[in-house]
């Protein structure tokens, strides 16, 4: 329905100001913002309730004055303040009936200086204040791909209305509203005495809106609203993509470095456990790349005749030296490798074997000297003898690649992505901190 | 039927659709009637003023699933304003209502006369409906004149002429509407649409 041409203006029947006439054919009542009377829109503009001694609300989106939002032109034609009181704490909003000639009525609310844009929502959905109080859980809608949680139930009350409306509000009269939220809208179920219905409601850019409606002191947003989208810094899914993508690129790449063993470089020295200790002279060739030094021990020897069931092990102590048989800066400082300690046929372990790396800088010439630390198992007191068998041999691998500071690096990447997760449940939480529902046991 | 002159000023006429019934003349204040081989005059267009609106004649709307293209537009007017009802077709030739009621769209294709509701006596807001195995609530219950006509229509449509209607409304959003009038009744079924949800093809 659009409003017939012809009107344009009417005289209050009750105080005679003239009135202008903004809002199509739907409207039901005028209220005279001069005399606070409530007028029949279809009904030769009769006097049906008469309100006294309001207080207009301080709102810049005065009855009149229009603008573009989401690329329609509304006119604001009328105006209501709501009030909710709730265990001690008061919170009002300002409502604003909007008109469209092709998109028909709207609402405009001021909400802690956000700008919410509210239409009714023709899908058949509802949820009402009983369903929510018998929930054991918080409700939820699907609907047009969205899922709905419940937030909150107001119980806001008429306390100032001027202008047209398509309905007849009362000073006093409360609607109960349902609020359901998904991540950037909000649907409510609206309930009075007379009449239920849905409404879907979506945050407007302030700034521009005002800017769109002429206003010159918009309002200003405190803190967020509970639909406002997380947007990050702009960059943030971008950042946790990114950050993604690196992390299993880092892990990939360290876990490839790792295969690569590298070359054997030299022929590999044997020491035999019984000419221990000595010094052995170690040659780390200059070369590119870092060069690896392994030690390993043999994995079994025979067992002594005072420990004859159990595994015989000999712990070698291994100290880096440098040429002069002074110890060298960067050598291990507690390096050791055991012969020794695994059962007969069984491959080496973990104790068997001993890695020094060095860095291309460091190449030179170095003395390795082993000695036995402890040998054992001891048995009624007393040591095993020497060992008789047994070797270490000691090789030289070149060319070698090692994932572990792609490894650290894929941890920081980790905990970028940690961070931006965490940012984004830190504002959800927040975001939901409005919801009035509490879970009883 | 193709080109065909005006009986009221001899102008020529062509029905944008084969199976239009009633066309308006371009030229003159005339509604003409189709019937089989004959056309004659059934009254007046009315006055089309100029409103702002979502889409007009030779316009496609998309509306979900439902594309229809316009080809008929009658106005209704319930005496402090009134709304839109533009004729069309889905691209398989069925007929559709497409009504704009103050921003609200209505898409409708008519119901089968065997299908419609079994309804004795008043209809009044709450009465229960039953049409095509689904339960309607009667919501609205009104009258409005047809004040204007422009375009080609499949049914005969009278400027002046008082339509009395019925809205229902099922639980999973659709919308029966009948037109009653003495002697005879039409019911349509369909959705509602929001206006920012709906594509609209100009007319090339």
């Amino acid at each position: 329905m659009s409003l017939a041409a012809a009107t344009t203006t009417v005289n209050c029947t009750s105080c005679g100001a003239g009135l202008d006439v903004l809002g199509g054919g739907r409207v039901m009542v005028h209220i005279c913002p001069y005399c606070g009377a409530e007028l029949d829109a279809q009904d030769d503009y009769k006097v049906i309730a008469k309100f006294d001694g309001l207080q207009r609300p301080d709102s810049p989106f005065r009855i009149g004055v229009a603008g573009k939002i989401k690329g329609v032109d509304y006119t604001v034609i009328g105006m209501l303040e709501f009030r909710e009181r709730y265990r001690g704490q008061t919170w009002t909003w300002i409502d604003h009936q909007l008109y469209s000639p092709t998109h028909g009525y709207a609402w405009l609310t001021i909400e802690d200086g956000h700008l919410v844009f509210t239409r009714r929502y023709r899908r058949p959905v509802w949820v009402s204040s009983a369903q929510v109080e018998r929930a054991n859980h918080p409700p939820t809608v699907r609907v047009d791909g969205d899922r709905y949680r419940y937030y909150e139930t107001s119980d806001g009350q008429i306390i100032f209305a001027e202008g047209e409306f398509t309905w007849a509000p009362k000073i006093g009269e409360k609607t109960t509203t349902v609020s359901m939220l998904t991540d950037n809208a909000m649907l409510g179920f609206s309930e009075t005495n007379q009449e239920r219905e849905v409404y879907r409601s979506e945050l407007l850019d302030s700034a521009a809106v005002s800017a769109s409606f002429g206003v010159t002191n918009p309002p200003v947003p405190k803190g967020s609203h509970p639909m406002q989208p997380y947007t990050g810094d702009g960059n943030d899914r971008f950042m946790r993509i990114v950050a993604l993508v690196a992390m299993v690129a880092c892990f990939a790449l360290a876990m490839i470095f790792d295969t690569r063993t590298g070359r054997e470089i030299g022929t590999p020295i044997e020491v035999q456990a019984a000419q221990l200790p000595m010094a052995i002279p170690i040659e780390i060739p200059d070369m590119p790349g870092p060069v690896r030094l392994t030690l390993d021990g043999t994995p079994h020897v025979t067992p002594w005749a005072g420990a004859p069931n159990s595994n015989r092990w000999s712990r070698i102590d291994a100290q880096l030296l440098l040429a002069d048989g002074s110890a060298a800066p960067n050598g291990p400082s507690r390096a050791r490798v055991y012969v020794g300690g695994q059962r007969a046929g069984q491959p080496a372990g973990s104790t068997n074997h001993l890695e020094m790396i060095f860095p291309s800088t460091q190449a030179g010439q170095y003395q390795l000297a082993l000695a036995v630390g402890a040998d054992g198992p001891s048995a009624n007191n007393q040591t095993p003898p020497r060992l008789t068998e047994g070797s270490i041999t000691i090789r030289s691998y070149g060319d070698i690649s090692s994932g572990y500071w792609l490894y650290r690096l894929a941890i920081v990447f980790l905990i970028v992505v940690l961070i931006s997760f965490a940012r984004k449940w830190y504002f959800n939480r927040n975001r939901w901190s409005g919801s009035d529902w509490t879970s009883e046991d | 039927m193709s080109t065909f002159s005006c009986p009221n000023c001899g102008d020529d006429v062509t029905p944008t659709i084969a199976r239009a019934r009633m066309v308006t003349c371009p030229s003159c204040d005339s509604t003409i009637l189709i019937e089989s081989e004959a056309v004659r005059l059934a009254g007046e267009q009315g006055v089309m003023h100029e409103v702002p609106m979502l889409f007009d004649i030779g316009d496609t709307v998309i509306c979900g699933e439902t594309t229809v293209t316009l080809h008929g537009h009658a106005r209704f007017s319930y005496g402090r304003g009134f709304w839109e009802e533009f004729w069309g077709e889905t691209p398989s030739g069925d007929p559709m209502w497409v009504s704009v009621d103050e921003g609200d769209i209505v898409v409708q294709k008519p119901v089968p006369a065997r299908n419609y509701p079994r309804a004795q006596g008043e209809f009044r807001p709450g009465r229960e409906l039953h049409c095509q195995d689904q339960s309607f609530k009667v919501v609205e219950v009104d009258s409005a004149d047809c004040v204007a006509l422009r375009g080609s229509f499949d049914e005969e449509l009278k400027v002046g002429e008082t339509y009395s209607f019925v809205n229902a409304q099922s639980s999973n959003g659709l919308l029966l509407s009948g037109e009653i009038w003495e002697g005879g009744q039409s019911w349509f079924l369909g959705y509602w649409f929001d206006p920012f949800e709906i594509t609209v093809r100009r007319q090339a």
